[in-house]
């Protein structure tokens, strides 16, 4: 919101120059986005919460705070609103208002006059009012917008020769209910709305805006001037649902104070008295429940201990009295009373805000709690995340942040469909209609991404994912790798050995990979493209429990987000990951005897499982065979014509309770060989 | 005899002292110590001399025996050094070639700042907890002092999701709240409180959603990490000095701060901590937008409302919380121009750090 320097400097005997006032508000009271000159004026663009909105969106107001900070006087230009003399009043017919129910409208002020000849507003004020960001119209039109930037009362003018029929209804909308108002714009109202109709049709969206039918025109010679209030909570509704706001529709939304509206309506005739209106008929003023100040206790002990400073009571009645409230003496405490403008003062802790701001937060002499040294309790779920990032970036993984956000184009790249997915009500662009509903494929796609400039992309994140109907809201870990002109095998066993030293180093011993399922989906007749590559995917299950997934990115895939490099991901269940996992871990004695290390090299079909043969070899090893290493995984030119491959093991043979003779390990190597010759596989020598 | 003696201790002196290699040292030891050295020789004729002399020239030459295996000793040492060091000298490194790097990974910026600043607060004790992305109504808004029919949720703009609402019964009563993507940390107070009593210190991190249009300083998405302490008595003045402390951590002992006052629904009062602009150390520029200040730091002490909702005894207990810009914080330290590179997954960004 706007606000004149020089409209201020009239208010207030003002030595600062803009930009120090400006910082003045900053610290104590309001933040003041810019400082802005405009010709011979500065305009202050001051960020006024909703709350305080009744009593310093105006001119007046923002003057009594400035004035309160510099422990100063403010003097408003209207001196005394309540003594409307109505002997100067010509006569004219009754104006019925009725309403329908007071809470729409709490306070009902308005006067009729009679205008000559509606000319142009004088100089000075177009001058303010440009300087506030409004647009000069006409005398009438100004002097409203105008009186609302002082005295922070929305006024209307209704053409009254356009509202025949001597009555005004203030009532709710039915839903359906139309009206344009005067900017051209055509509404279809909802159910709720605050209007006022005439004998024929709705003349105002109250609160909010004036009805085109019975606007202001160079041809108007009666008006009837309006100062009202009106019910908060259903300006604000109808603003949001019509998605349509005013200068005025802000602040009735806020709130605003009952007791003002006479305020603003005489300052206005003030004004337009000035420049050729005259006032017809009486006053008309419909303000049945009136609303008194509120009054609230006040503790200096407590507020001492909310500050964390000692402050004496006559410190904190000084500073109130300064800010216009009313100071009586309770025993230790006091009695503050609120006057009504001031809607955010509701309780004691708005008394302490006012205090600890007017005695300056910078004032207030920092310390650092005193409290028991209680530890604080590990969260597991972070502990283990920061482990894992440690690990993953040790492994010459980067850790990538992504957005949660997704759109159709996105995911039929990827072959899904948006069934499960969670749509935003209020998107604001197709990218990013959607919550991701599987993280994995914002870091695949980041992945191709990078693939453009680094031959090799090695990435990794814990984010989350949503999938609705049913809401579900899910942590991930993603790795994945990236590497140019390869056959993607290689790649898909760094990953896989990555995730294998991860869950090794988080205490997880009992994982194992299962390839069921892909070969399930083989044979299925499926009418989605799945994301991986049916022969390069496995599950990673810890005992039953699936935990994730780890593959290469389906070649369809790859097309569709047209990347210039082979993409092998993993995706874990970050939950089921953390508490499968465990710190603890305990010594396992060396082995106090050499070991014996035989090598034996297998040719076997190319489509033989590395499990398979393991399993042979352990079964006839017998328990003198301590442990058995792939080291080395080879396939040639004639092989793989032949549809063959070569596997090579280390079997180390290890006793703990004596020294192995090479004469039993021969024999037990001899038993072994014979057991894979028996699957018709040729031993390498 | 004598005189030959005096010869072998002059001549083999001589050599040893001349000689290069152990193999030639070899060879002078045999030539007066080996079955027909010199010195073997007069060793072997003393037999066939007068007991006198042969007691003397004896003597004699057995010191000189004893002195040439010394030199002998000395030299082959002295030679084996010459030797090891002209290796050594052959082995030279170039050490300005550049090393062999490791492949190594790197921690994205959010997450380096955020361990910086979790690593300050678990110093004084402070828990982490965590709370949903997707989030109710009810907790987002109303559990912290913001109603529906207020218009301090327009400073928020807000995801909504097409999700059927939730019905919840708070407070003994009923409450249909609708679903969003949280615009803030700070509900995971009321979460917190709801299922924890005070006394407790917690700091809560998280990703915040904004239906904003981003440039170089908005985002739709980022991270934030709230602080909540609760306590008998907590004040204004220990929220300025867990302020002033984290600052002073982060960006150095000497960094300028300013409290000034602030308006949020949760908190009354409600302050917010500025450091002075790390771009043009307040002589104002484009980032400051001239003020030389930087709000970094909104806070306040904890209004009664956020304490019923969550089912405390406001009369019991005093708090105070606060909300950091873990993003923001990012961008300031590592002088990054441009909020959206922190999400951009551009390696070219991330392998700065």
């Amino acid at each position: 919101m706007k606000f004149s320097y020089n409209w201020l400097k009239k208010l207030i005997n003002l030595k600062e120059s803009p930009q120090k006032l400006a910082e003045i508000l900053n610290i104590r009271s309001f933040e003041v986005e810019t400082v802005e000159k405009v010709e011979r004026d500065f305009a202050l663009d001051a960020k006024i919460p909703a709350n305080r909105l009744s009593d310093a969106g105006h001119h007046w107001g923002m003057a009594k705070e400035i004035a309160a900070i510099l422990q100063k006087s403010s003097k408003s230009e209207l001196q005394n609103p309540e003594q409307l003399s109505e002997s100067k009043a010509r006569a004219h017919q009754n104006l019925k208002i009725k309403i329908s129910k007071t809470e729409l409208c709490p306070r009902y002020t308005a006067q009729i006059l009679e205008i000559k000849k509606i000319g142009s507003s004088p100089k000075w004020m177009r001058e303010r009012l440009t300087t506030c960001g409004l647009r000069p119209i006409d005398a009438v039109v100004d002097i409203t917008n105008y009186v609302m930037l002082e005295t922070g009362q929305p006024l209307h003018a209704f053409d009254l020769d356009k509202i025949p029929g001597g009555k005004l209804i203030i009532r709710e909308s039915g839903r359906g209910e139309e009206l344009t108002t005067l900017d051209g714009t055509k509404h279809v109202l909802p159910k709720g709305a605050i209007v006022i109709e005439d004998a024929n049709r709705i003349v105002d969206l109250a609160g909010i805006m004036g009805g085109e039918n019975s606007a202001v025109s160079k041809n108007t010679k009666k008006i009837l001037l309006q100062a009202a209030t009106f019910d908060p909570v259903r300006i604000y509704k109808t603003s949001r649902a019509l998605n349509f706001f005013s200068a005025a529709s802000k602040l009735y939304a806020a709130g605003l104070d009952p007791n003002r509206t006479l305020t603003g309506l005489a300052r206005a005739m003030e004004l337009l008295e000035k420049y050729g209106g005259k006032r017809m008929g009486p006053l008309i003023d419909i303000y049945p429940e009136k609303v008194a100040p509120a009054h609230i206790l006040f503790r200096p002990a407590y507020a001492n201990s909310v500050i964390g400073q000692e402050l004496a009571p006559i410190f904190y009645k000084t500073v109130f009295e300064r800010l216009g409230l009313g100071v009586e003496k309770d025993g230790e405490n006091f009695v503050v009373e609120i006057p009504t403008i001031r809607r955010d003062l509701q309780i004691e802790e708005d008394l302490v805000e006012e205090a600890a701001r007017m005695f300056g937060y910078e004032k207030i002499t920092a310390r650092l709690p005193e409290v028991a040294i209680h530890p604080a309790r590990r969260n597991d779920e972070v502990w283990w995340e920061e482990r894992i990032k440690d690990f993953l970036a040790g492994a010459g993984f980067t850790e990538s942040w992504l957005y949660e956000f997704t759109g159709d184009e996105e995911l039929k790249k990827f072959s899904m469909d948006a069934s499960r997915t969670i749509s935003l009500e209020n998107p604001m662009n197709p990218e990013t209609k959607y919550l991701i509903p599987r993280i994995l494929i914002k870091y695949v796609a980041s992945a191709a991404e990078n693939s453009r400039y680094f031959d090799s992309v090695k990435i990794f994140g814990i984010g989350k994912s949503f999938q609705g109907p049913k809401i579900n809201e899910h942590k991930d870990l993603v790795i994945v790798l990236a590497q140019k002109n390869t056959s993607g095998e290689e790649e898909f066993y760094r990953l896989k050995g990555a995730v294998d030293e991860l869950l090794e180093k988080m205490g997880i011993s009992d994982h194992w990979y299962d390839d069921a399922p892909s070969r399930k989906s083989q044979n299925a007749n499926r009418k989605s493209q799945t994301l991986f590559h049916p022969y390069r995917f496995a599950e990673i299950k810890i005992g039953d429990e699936k935990i994730g997934n780890i593959g290469e990115v389906h070649p369809v895939i790859i097309e569709n987000i047209k990347a210039k490099a082979r993409i092998v991901a993993a995706e874990i269940d970050f939950g089921k990951l953390w508490r499968a996992a465990t710190t603890e871990s305990e010594y396992r004695p060396v082995g106090k005897y050499p070991a014996i290390i035989r090598d034996l090299a297998v040719v076997v079909p190319a489509d033989t499982r590395v499990e398979h043969v393991l399993d042979i070899i352990e079964n006839t090893g017998g328990k003198l065979l301590a442990d058995t290493d792939l080291f080395d995984y080879f396939q040639d030119e004639d092989m793989r014509d032949a549809e063959e491959k070569s596997l090579a093991f280390h079997l180390i043979f290890q006793s703990p309770d004596r020294t192995l003779k090479d004469e039993e390990i021969n024999k037990l190597v001899e038993k072994i060989t014979k057991a894979l010759e028996q699957k018709g596989w040729e031993l390498r020598k | 005899m004598n005189s030959t003696l005096a010869k072998i201790r002059k001549s083999s002196a001589n050599e040893i002292k001349k000689s290069s290699t152990a193999e030639e040292l070899e060879k002078i030891r045999l030539q007066y110590m080996g079955r027909k050295g010199a010195l073997t020789l007069i060793l072997r004729a003393l037999k066939d001399l007068p007991e006198e002399r042969r007691r003397l020239i004896g003597q004699e030459a057995n010191y000189l025996r004893t002195a040439i295996e010394n030199l002998l000793a000395k030299r082959l040492k002295e030679l084996k050094s010459i030797s090891r060091e002209s290796v050594l000298r052959n082995e030279w490194l170039d050490i300005t070639r550049p090393g062999v790097k490791q492949a190594r990974g790197h921690l994205h910026p959010i997450t380096k700042i955020k361990r910086e600043i979790e690593a300050i607060f678990y110093s004084m004790g402070f828990e982490v907890v965590e709370g949903p992305e997707l989030e109710l109504e009810y907790y987002n808004f109303d559990s912290l002092n913001m109603p529906a029919t207020h218009p301090a949720r327009e400073m928020q703009d807000t995801w909504w999701l097409k999700l059927p609402p939730v019905t919840l019964k708070k407070q003994g009563r009923v409450v249909t709240s609708r679903l969003l993507m949280s615009t803030q940390v700070t509900q995971n107070q009321v979460r917190y409180m709801e299922k924890n009593n005070p006394p407790f210190r917690i700091i809560m991190p998280g990703t915040v959603f904004r239906r904003e249009a981003t440039d170089a300083s908005h985002e739709t998405q980022f991270t934030q990490m709230d602080g909540l302490m609760v306590d008998k008595k907590v004040s204004l003045a220990d929220l300025k000095g867990i302020m002033e402390t984290v600052l002073r951590r982060l960006f150095g002992p000497k960094i300028k701060t300013r409290l000034r006052a602030g308006y949020f629904p949760f908190v009354e009062p409600g302050v917010e901590m500025d450091i002075e602009c790390l771009y043009c150390r307040q002589s104002g520029c484009s980032v400051c937008k001239q003020s030389g200040w930087i709000e970094v730091f909104p806070g306040g002490v904890v209004h009664p409302n956020i304490f019923k909702a969550a089912g405390y005894n406001p009369k019991n207990w005093q708090g105070i919380a606060w909300d950091i810009g873990v993003d923001r914080i990012a961008i300031l330290k590592y002088k990054i121009p441009d909020l959206r590179l922190l999400r951009s997954g551009d390696l070219r960004f991330l392998k700065q750090f």
